[in-house]
């Protein structure tokens, strides 16, 4: 930690989430009275009402989506001391998404898409770690170079996917392939929130150990750490929480990759920190995007995954240009 | 196969191209006598003008009128360019907005004769029918068709002027809710029917937030009625994003989705249904 301890660092970002949580909340393409929600009765109170519960399912499901994607991409940088890592550029997202619309392909129901976005995303993650394997262990480098061939392949799978697919699929192809937060419901929220806890719970796990990865892998194992086993623990953690937020929202990039810098800048390199502040910061930013993306552009949406590439892209190549 | 062996098919190939079957002209008996439509609309258009039995290639939905069903299918939204030039058409016919500009231009490129129509207005239907009655070498029968047809909006705009307008949308499709914005023909179609379009400022067919939907204080709903879609209304009326706020309250016009979607003849008996909907 540089400024803060670990404790109040939490809490800041706690608050900013809490308070970026609020904002969202109050702010849309229509007017959402707080008054009327409350205390407004007849019309003006249903209206209030209605609009809450649309509105609420989706602010917490872009932070539940936030979390998880920040937190994979928080994950597979330390694992691979790489801050290009990505859930993207190692192809898990592709994989989820090739799994999810290939079942809406099919013409599998709606409710089994979270299923095959998992199996897409950790037969991604086991193929491209097949890949990279040499002589028994994980080569990081080869790593990346599997993961960005992989994402070729599932990008041209998708385009095919989707000249196939007529009509109503097609539209379904464009949500996995866009990314839209516009379908959250309750049930959703309930049903995302397990894994975002499992993947938190697992990582904080490791995050010892990915500590000791910064300084080698050799000093790592030297030091007593099962190097093999934290990396295929952290590899599926990561999966795992890059399917489900495929499987929820579709494909939204660069927020693996914004948010642990950004908060590595702020917070410095200990992953007992870095990881949950990413899943706060994470939550915050894509809920903060998600917002912009209902009002901007007013009845109409603006994709999120445009807001969040409009963010990321010039950040990164900026990060990019810094770097020696 | 060896160089010159493939080179010796080519030759022969090129000569069968040039001699080969009869040629792509006919235009001494007045006007093309091998159309290729790449759009429905044109399809009933030239119907309309009475030329369907020129028409040796239409596009995938051309089903109006019957006699279009049997003539061969040239690709859907991607039209096979290939398919096109096979069929040796002395005029193809494709629509500004919906054909991609590629295959237009491949086919220009194959020097094959393409006429591009306008869309975007009512008047630009009018204008579609000017423009291919006169490439069929029928401007009569296209300024008649079109006489009629304007007649028949002025009595739609008599008969509406000075009644109340109610607060309207067009929906064309109900998850995510999309409806026809303005610089669309389905905007001329439902203001000139008396109603005000609620999304008429936004240009094009804007995808409608479920917040907006749930709270825009429609009084009239226009839905497109087909087959293939009508689970999907039924489902956003049932439980999706039609099933709340004024919307759902809203008095619903259902019109026939080939009639109404497609920029041809059809869209001004729609205009007519839509106002008698209005009052």
């Amino acid at each position: 930690m540089k400024a803060l301890g670990r404790g109040p660092a939490l809490a800041a970002g706690a608050l900013l989430l809490a308070a970026v949580l609020a904002a969202a909340f109050s702010v849309g393409g229509v007017h959402l009275s707080l008054f009327d929600l409350v205390r407004g009765d007849g019309e003006a109170g249903q209206t209030a009402r209605m609009l809450a519960a649309l509105r609420l399912p989706r602010v917490l499901l872009a932070a539940l989506v936030g979390a998880c994607l920040a937190l994979a991409g928080a994950a597979l940088q330390a694992l691979l001391k790489n801050p290009l890592a990505d859930p993207f550029l190692l192809g898990t997202s592709g994989g989820a998404a090739v799994g999810a619309a290939g079942a809406a392909l099919l013409g599998a129901s709606p409710l089994a898409s979270p299923a095959f976005a998992f199996a897409g995303a950790t037969a991604a993650s086991l193929g491209v770690a097949a890949l990279a394997r040499r002589g028994g262990r994980l080569d990081l480098e080869r790593l990346l170079l599997a993961g960005l061939i992989a994402n070729a392949f599932f990008s041209a799978l998708l385009l095919a996917a989707f000249s196939l697919a007529s009509g109503e699929a097609s539209r379904t192809m464009l949500f996995w392939m866009m990314g839209s937060l516009s379908d959250a419901t309750p049930g959703k929220v309930a049903a995302l929130s397990p894994y975002v806890l499992a993947g938190l719970v697992v990582l904080l796990g490791a995050a010892a150990r990915l500590n000791l990865f910064a300084v080698g892998e050799e000093s790592a194992a030297a030091l007593g750490v099962d190097t093999e086993r934290t990396k295929r623990v952290v590899f599926l953690a990561a999966s795992l929480l890059t399917g489900a937020a495929v499987a929820f929202a579709g494909v939204i990039g660069f927020v693996g990759l914004l948010v642990p810098h950004g908060v590595r800048a702020v917070a410095g390199n200990d992953q007992r920190a870095l990881l949950p502040l990413s899943a706060l910061a994470g939550a915050a930013l894509l809920v903060a995007a998600d917002a912009v993306s209902r009002a901007a552009l007013a009845p109409a949406e603006l994709p999120i995954g445009a807001i969040t590439a409009a963010l990321g892209a010039p950040l990164f190549a900026w990060l990019l240009l810094r770097t020696p | 196969m060896t160089r010159n062996g493939a080179t010796g098919l080519l030759v022969a190939v090129g000569f069968l191209l040039a001699c080969g079957g009869p040629g792509p002209a006919g235009s001494a008996t007045g006007g093309p006598r091998r159309i290729v439509t790449l759009a429905p609309n044109l399809t009933e258009i030239v119907f309309a003008l009475g030329a369907g039995d020129r028409l040796v290639g239409v596009s995938e939905y051309s089903d109006h009128p019957d006699a279009a069903r049997a003539i061969p299918r040239v690709g859907g939204l991607e039209v096979d360019p290939e398919k096109v030039a096979a069929l040796r058409p002395d005029l193809v016919l494709a629509i500004a907005e919906g054909n991609a500009q590629g295959t237009v231009r491949a086919l220009e490129a194959a020097g094959l004769p393409v006429t591009v129509t306008p869309s975007g207005s009512l008047d630009s239907v009018l204008e579609s029918i000017r423009i291919v009655a006169g490439r069929l070498g029928r401007p009569e029968e296209g300024q008649r068709l079109v006489a009629g047809l304007e007649r028949r909006r002025a009595a739609v705009h008599a008969r509406v002027a000075g009644r109340r307008r109610p607060r309207a949308l067009l929906m064309v499709w109900p998850d995510p809710p999309q409806a026809a914005g303005g610089h669309t023909f389905l905007n001329d179609i439902l203001t000139e029917a008396g109603a005000d379009n609620l999304v008429g400022d936004r240009q094009g067919w804007p995808v409608l937030s479920k917040e907006y939907v749930a709270t825009a204080p429609v009084e009239l709903l226009v839905t497109p009625d087909s087959v293939e879609a009508r689970s999907a209304w039924e489902a956003a009326f049932s439980a999706g994003s039609l099933s709340r706020g004024p919307i759902s309250l809203a008095r619903r016009v259902r019109l026939d989705e080939a009639a109404l979607t497609r920029p041809g003849p059809r869209v001004f008996d729609m205009l007519e249904k839509l106002a008698e909907a209005t009052q």
